[in-house]
């Protein structure tokens, strides 16, 4: 009896460990129904353009835009992509009025972005040709703490919506 | 029963510290070790174990230039580079450095047939800095090295002695007695002396825990009396920390009560309490210490009580009690000359209150000296006397309805205070004026009247403004006549000696003097070189008059087929920063000073949208070249993007303006490329602010990427700045003329 329970014991621990490994070393949980695929564009090596890549996120969420956002802010999986968000961005509020998202971030954008033409272009259109993937959205109007501002690193005119750029895109 | 059980355990055991070993032992394959620069991390083979990184010994040491030893008898490793020599033994977390001994936060190991030793403490030993940043580790050497800490300025200050000062911060520490100093990449020199430490302080220097930074520690006994950043001050190449002033004495001087520190005091603040009826004089950044007291047998103060009431912020308390009806006043204009005077004051009565001409006034016993503010809405002046009673003849209230005020009342503030409110028509000036009378009491007048504060004269390169203000509401009246601009202020009393500032941009002359229209009134006299017009913004009746000469689209001014180079960033933005530090405003500066020398030289006419390290929005850089009608208008920027290996030129022009920009734009990047040999990033069309709003054909040009680090290097150096300058102009000149020949 006691022997018998001591290997059950035994061979529970086992898999209990082996489990733990394993979903460590895995990226990601599996895939089931209630997800639903986006895509997330981000910048090539060379910063000359953007990719896509596939992502999902729980499908039926009640603001899919900002998720759809969040996943942006925590970077590309593939090696071959950079992130386009500096660190510690955060959105505050998505709002859809008409075909214009107006996507609210943190200070963080515009204090901890790396600057350049090259990377306000990549941080700017990477945000803008992701959110505009979802058909109901043409235009983005970026906003930072609540409030309109000229521009994002000295370059672009963000004070007017964007469309997305599709020149950008490397398919 | 029991041998299963312990024998089942043992294969628990046996499984569970089979985890716990690749726990332990991690291989450091993402690890990446820079030594002044360069990975190393394939040499050096990085293992990580309960989080302290150790590298093989032999590939170390080879890269330190060191000579390696292994003493398999006493298990022990030493490493050698002439001046350091390190002993380590296997397993032992104390390492000998030449002569003394330290504490490792690892121990050598015995892996894989290989000795590994722990990277942070030993590259320390080797006089290099760590920084370790997730995964990455930088190995460098100090930029500065610290020679002495010392006291200085009569132990009122703390020197530190350094050969180039490197960033440096002040911790919060949340302790009085403890000030704490981090430098970047700094180390301490070889004959480092500490010139601090005495029976009350302890200095001591710590790097900082996996970062390149120094931590210099300076414990007291006692709280130190200094004040976060504020306290450190830059002095050649030493940084100065001062403490604060501290009080050296309260002393009675003929009727007169003085309060001394070691240096300049603030202004205090100041309450009189009851029972037992005492003046509590808060000081702020003023220290305790030990002081003088001298009292003498004075009439005014019983007792001197004196603390330090808080340390954040830093406020001394001197508590002065005081014998019945007596009272000291804070004589204003000593608060500047570092110490506090307190003159004496008995209880005044006050009396005959009155309001004649354009003033109030009345009598008091004593010498007065009130507390006199303003208030809006409805405009008010309150008149606060301290320590006095209402007499004979000093009503409530007095209803005057002059075109000034309409009424005065008085009241009890409390028990100290008798408070005066003149009830005004409008926001207007005054001036307290006092007088003895034949029988030694005094007449104070507040006289109600405007006068004329001062005038300011800014200059730009649109416009030169005029700032007039006054110390109340003034009427005014702006004419202009061929070269003279007058301006003609009434309600103001016309006294002659105004001090004027020498005359700037469109004026060329001042000239002030009693008006000659109205009453009573100043009347300025601007004489005015050539601008387009005047614009006033400001309200009337206002209490400052600001006047704009807008000098922008005078027809002599505009300089034909002028070039616009707009040197990116500035001032508070400093645009991308290289990874050495390298900033982008800097670089941009640097190439379009070299492009506007360049085309001067051949004859054109330059100007640059900023000349030197200053913050311009992008709004005024389009007004600027918009109102200047420039022929063209190229803005000079170096890129970044968040990747290193990211490089090129690149030119951008706005896609709702094309034709004439695409020639200039192709022009440009041609030049740049043929110069400069970087990679061909092409010409493109974005919504860029600067070349989207401006009216003439504009691009932006994009160098090279600071964010690559040899890329950095070049836009560093002067060459590279200098051919770039070359491009830039050889691209603005061949742009022009093929303008000018029509094609």
């Amino acid at each position: 009896m006691n022997r018998k329970t001591l290997f059950l014991i035994l061979l529970i621990l086992i898999v209990v460990f082996s489990v733990f490994y394993l979903r460590n070393r895995q990226e990601r949980g599996p895939v089931t129904d209630g997800f639903e695929e986006v895509k997330l564009y981000f910048s090539t090596k060379d910063a000359m353009y953007l990719e896509a890549e596939k992502r999902k996120i729980e499908a039926g969420k009640s603001n899919k835009y900002e998720e759809t956002i969040n996943e942006l802010i925590k970077g590309p999986a593939s090696k071959e992509l950079n992130r386009t968000i500096p660190e510690g961005v955060k959105i505050r509020e998505v709002r859809i009025e008409g075909n214009i998202a107006y996507l609210d971030f943190n200070q963080a954008l515009v204090a901890n972005h790396w600057g350049g033409s090259t990377g306000e272009i990549m941080t700017v259109y990477s945000i803008v040709n992701t959110i505009t993937q979802f058909p109901e959205v043409d235009y983005v109007k970026i906003l930072v703490e609540g409030q309109e501002i000229e521009t994002l690193a000295g370059h672009l005119d963000t004070s007017i919506v964007l469309e997305p750029d599709r020149n950008l895109i490397k398919e | 029963m029991s041998g299963y059980r312990s024998r089942n355990l043992s294969y628990i055991l046996i499984i569970i510290s089979l985890f716990l070993f690749f726990n332990i032992v991690v291989k450091g394959e993402n690890i990446h070790i820079h030594i002044n620069g360069q990975d190393k991390s394939q040499e050096l083979a990085p293992v990580v174990q309960d989080n302290v990184v150790y590298v093989k010994a032999r590939e170390l040491a080879r890269l330190f230039n060191a000579e390696i030893n292994w003493q398999q008898s006493i298990k022990t490793l030493s490493i050698s580079d002439g001046q350091v020599l390190i002993k380590m033994m296997l397993g032992n977390p104390y390492i000998q450095v030449n002569n003394r001994t330290m504490r490792s936060k690892g121990s050598l190991l015995l892996l894989y047939g290989h000795t590994y030793l722990p990277i942070e403490d030993i590259a320390r030993c080797f006089g290099f800095l760590f920084n370790r940043e997730g995964n990455n580790i930088y190995l460098s050497r100090p930029e500065t090295f610290i020679r002495d800490i010392r006291w200085g300025k009569g132990g009122q200050a703390i020197v530190i002695e350094m050969d180039n000062i490197v960033p440096y911060r002040i911790n919060n520490t949340n302790n009085p007695a403890r000030l704490e100093l981090e430098l970047e990449k700094a180390a301490l020199a070889d004959d480092f002396t500490d010139n601090i430490s005495n029976k009350n302080f302890y200095l001591a220097v710590t790097p900082v825990a996996e970062e390149a930074r120094l931590k210099i520690s300076i414990i007291s006994q006692y709280p130190i009396p200094f004040l976060g950043d504020r306290s450190i001050a830059e002095d050649g190449e030493n940084l100065v920390i001062n403490f604060l002033p501290y009080i050296t004495g309260i002393r009675w001087k003929k009727d007169q009560l003085e309060i001394t520190a070691s240096g300049q005091m603030a202004r205090p603040e100041i309450m009189l309490l009851q029972e037992p009826r005492r003046l509590v004089i808060d000081i702020p950044d003023l220290m305790l210490s030990d002081f003088e007291l001298e009292l003498d047998n004075n009439p005014w103060i019983k007792d001197v009580r004196v603390s330090q009431f808080t340390y954040d912020p830093i406020v001394l308390r001197v508590v002065l009690e005081l014998y019945p009806d007596r009272y000291l006043h804070l004589l204003e204009d000593t608060v500047s000359s570092g110490k506090l005077v307190f003159n004496t004051t008995e209880r005044t009565s006050l009396t005959d209150l009155a309001f004649e001409g354009n003033g109030i006034r009345f009598i008091s016993d004593n010498k007065i000296s009130p507390e006199i503010f303003k208030l809006k809405e409805p405009d008010r002046l309150v008149i606060n006397i301290l320590n006095a009673d209402r007499g004979e003849g000093f009503r409530d209230r007095i209803d005057v309805n002059s075109e000034l005020l309409k009424s005065i009342r008085t009241s009890r503030f409390n028990e100290e205070t008798i408070r005066i409110v003149a009830d005004l028509k409008q926001d207007i000036g005054y001036s307290l004026l006092e007088r003895q009378l034949s029988d030694g009491r005094f007449m104070n007048i507040i006289l109600f009247e405007n006068s004329f504060k001062e005038l300011l004269i800014n200059d730009s390169e649109l416009k030169t403004d005029l700032v007039l203000s006054f110390t109340g509401e003034v009427d005014y009246e702006i004419k202009e006549s061929s070269g003279t601009l007058v301006l003609e202020v009434s309600g103001v009393k016309s006294a002659a000696d105004y001090r004027v500032p020498a005359p700037l941009g469109v004026i060329k002359d001042i000239k002030v003097k009693p008006s000659t229209e109205r009453g009573e009134g100043i009347r300025f006299e601007f004489a005015t070189g050539e601008y387009d017009n005047y614009k006033v913004f400001s309200s009337k009746p206002a209490t400052s008059i600001t006047l704009s000469l807008m000098k922008g689209k005078i027809k002599d001014r505009k300089i034909s087929n002028l070039i616009l180079l707009d040197p990116g960033h500035g001032g508070f933005d400093p645009g991308a920063v290289g990874p050495s530090g390298l900033t982008e405003k800097d670089v941009n500066l640097a190439v379009a000073l070299l492009t506007a020398e360049i085309l001067q030289r051949e004859g054109y006419n330059v100007m640059l949208t900023r000349n030197d390290d200053r913050f311009i929005s992008l709004k005024d850089r389009v007004e600027m070249a918009n109102s200047l009608e420039a022929m063209l208008f190229v803005s000079i920027h170096s890129n970044s993007a968040n990747a290193t290996y990211s490089e090129g030129t690149e030119t951008f022009i706005a896609p709702n303006k094309v034709a004439s920009s695409q020639l200039l734009a192709d022009a440009l990047q041609q030049n740049l490329l043929k110069e400069l040999k970087r990679y061909d990033r092409g010409v493109k069309k974005e919504n860029f602010y600067v070349i989207k709003y401006t009216d003439m054909p504009a691009a932006l040009v994009e160098v090279a990427f600071i964010s690559n680090p040899h890329e950095e290097s070049l836009l560093a150096s002067n060459l590279f700045r200098e051919k770039a300058a070359r491009a830039i102009a050889q691209g603005i000149m061949e742009y022009m003329q093929k303008i000018n020949n029509g094609s």
